[in-house]
C-alpha cells in the first residue's frame, strides 16, 4: 500500500512539475502522529488533494526560496481553511538531495523554535504539507530546509 | 588460519608484558594546572613497557579531574556545526563562523571520571616525556544559568539558558568529541624510586548540554582550556 502510496506521490510530483502553478494535481503529505521533542512530526503518507479545494482556501503567507549552502529555489505559500487549518504550499521547489533532509517552520532560519514539518522531502516539484496545530504562525515564519545529519542549511524562505 | 594467527600475536603480547613487568610503572598521580581555571586530577595510571628496554610505554588507568572556572564562553560544540564534517578530518577545517553561538556562564564547575590513553618515552631511568588523553567516562556537576549570545536569533539572542555538564564523555577526535576531557603533554623527572614530579600543558574540553534545543537544532555548548600544569607521581 506504502508503495502505491509513494508512486501515486512520485506520478503526481511530476505532473505538477508541467506547469508553474498548476496546482490541480499536488501531493498533500498527512502526518500520522505528532511528537513532542522539539516539535516534531512522524513520516508522511500521501493523498491527493484537488484544485478546487486549494481555490476554496485562502493565502496568509507566502514567500520564495533563497539557497543556503545549496542550491533551493521556488516559491512556498501559507493556505488557511474556514476551519482554521493551514496547509503548506510548496510551487516548482527545487533543492539538492541530500541525507536527513527535513522541512522546518522556524522562527529564523537558525532554527529557533522550530517545528518539524517532514522528514521525508520531495526535494523537487510542487506540493503541500500540512501544517500541525502547535505551529505559531505569528512567530514560525521562515520554512527550512536543513539536512539534520551534517547540520547543513539548503534553503530557507521567510515568509509575509 | 587468520584467527590462529591473531589469537598467536594476542598471547605473545600478553606474555611480553607479562615477562616485563620492571619495564612496567604503576602509579599514582596528583596534578594542578591553572590559568584560565583551575583543574586539579587525581589519577592511578599503568604503563606497560615495549621492546627490549621498554623505553616505549603505553597504558592506561583511571583519572579524576575537576575544572572550576568563572565567567566563561561556551561555544557551539558538534563537528557538524562547527566544520561542517564528520570524521577525523574536521582536524583539518577551519571553523564555521556563521554556525557558532556562545553560552556565557559565570560559574562552570564540572568534575569528571575518564579512563585515559598513556603514550610515554624514557630517556632514562629518571626523564621521560609523554602524552595521555581522556578517552571514556562521566561527567557530573551542577546545573548552571547563562547568557545565550545568538545575533541571528532575536527571541533567543541574549535570554537566560540553563545547562548542566555533559554526562557522557568519550574521544572522537577534535570536536566530534563528546562531553568533558583531560590531555597532557608532559615532561617527568623521578626523583627517587618512589617520588616523581611532572610539569607541563593540560587541554580541556568541558562541555555542557542546555535544558532545551537552541539554535541551530543544537544543545551541546563547550569551553576549551590550555593550563600549564604541575604534578608529582607516585609509584606503588
Amino acid at each position: 500500500m506504502k508503495k502505491i502510496a509513494c508512486l501515486s506521490a512520485i506520478i503526481f510530483s511530476l505532473f505538477a512539475c508541467q506547469k508553474e502553478t498548476d496546482l490541480s494535481s499536488m501531493v498533500v503529505n498527512m502526518p500520522m502522529k505528532e511528537t513532542t521533542e522539539p516539535n516534531e512530526t512522524s513520516a508522511p503518507t500521501s493523498q491527493v488533494v484537488s484544485m478546487t479545494d486549494l481555490k476554496n482556501l485562502s493565502i496568509v503567507l507566502q514567500g520564495t526560496f533563497t539557497s543556503g549552502v545549496h542550491s533551493t529555489s521556488g516559491k512556498v505559500l501559507i493556505y488557511e481553511d474556514k476551519n482554521k487549518n493551514y496547509s503548506l504550499v510548496f510551487e516548482n521547489f527545487k533543492t539538492d538531495a541530500g541525507p536527513d533532509l527535513r522541512i522546518y517552520l522556524a522562527e529564523d532560519k537558525v532554527l529557533t523554535n522550530f517545528t518539524q514539518i517532514t522528514d521525508k522531502v520531495n526535494t523537487n516539484g510542487s506540493y503541500i504539507l500540512p501544517i500541525p496545530a502547535t505551529v505559531d504562525l505569528k512567530k514560525q515564519t521562515t520554512v527550512v530546509i536543513w539536512c539534520k545529519a551534517f547540520s547543513v542549511l539548503f534553503g530557507s524562505a521567510s515568509l509575509k | 588460519m587468520k584467527k590462529v594467527s591473531f589469537l598467536l600475536a594476542i598471547t605473545l603480547f600478553i606474555s611480553h608484558l607479562s615477562f616485563s613487568q620492571s619495564k612496567n610503572q604503576r602509579y599514582a598521580d596528583l596534578s594542578i594546572a591553572a590559568g584560565s581555571g583551575f583543574s586539579p586530577a587525581l589519577s592511578y595510571n599503568y604503563n606497560w613497557g615495549l621492546g627490549k628496554g621498554g623505553k616505549f610505554k603505553i597504558g592506561t588507568g583511571i583519572r579524576f579531574t575537576y575544572f572550576a572556572g568563572q565567567h566563561k564562553d561556551l561555544i557551539t560544540a558538534p563537528a557538524t556545526l562547527t566544520s561542517g564534517e564528520k570524521g577525523p578530518q574536521v582536524l583539518f577545517k577551519e571553523n564555521i563562523l556563521s554556525n557558532l553561538d556562545t553560552l556565557h556562564v559565570a560559574k562552570v564547575g564540572v568534575g569528571y571520571i575518564n579512563i585515559p590513553i598513556h603514550l610515554q618515552y624514557s630517556f632514562s631511568q629518571k626523564l621521560e616525556v609523554g602524552f595521555n588523553i581522556d578517552a571514556i567516562g562521566i561527567s557530573f556537576g551542577s546545573k548552571q544559568s547563562g547568557t545565550f549570545y545568538a545575533s541571528d536569533s532575536r527571541s533567543l539572542n541574549k535570554s537566560t539558558q540553563s545547562a548542566k555538564p555533559t554526562f557522557f564523555n568519550a574521544l572522537l577526535v577534535s570536536d566530534n568529541d563528546l562531553g568533558s576531557l583531560n590531555s597532557e603533554l608532559y615532561a617527568r623527572y623521578w626523583v627517587n624510586d618512589k617520588i616523581g614530579i611532572r610539569a607541563g600543558l593540560s587541554f580541556q574540553f568541558v562541555e555542557y548540554t542546555t535544558d532545551k534545543v537552541l539554535t541551530f537544532e543544537n544543545d551541546r555548548f563547550r569551553t576549551k582550556n590550555l593550563l600549564p600544569m604541575i604534578a608529582i607521581s607516585y609509584k606503588l
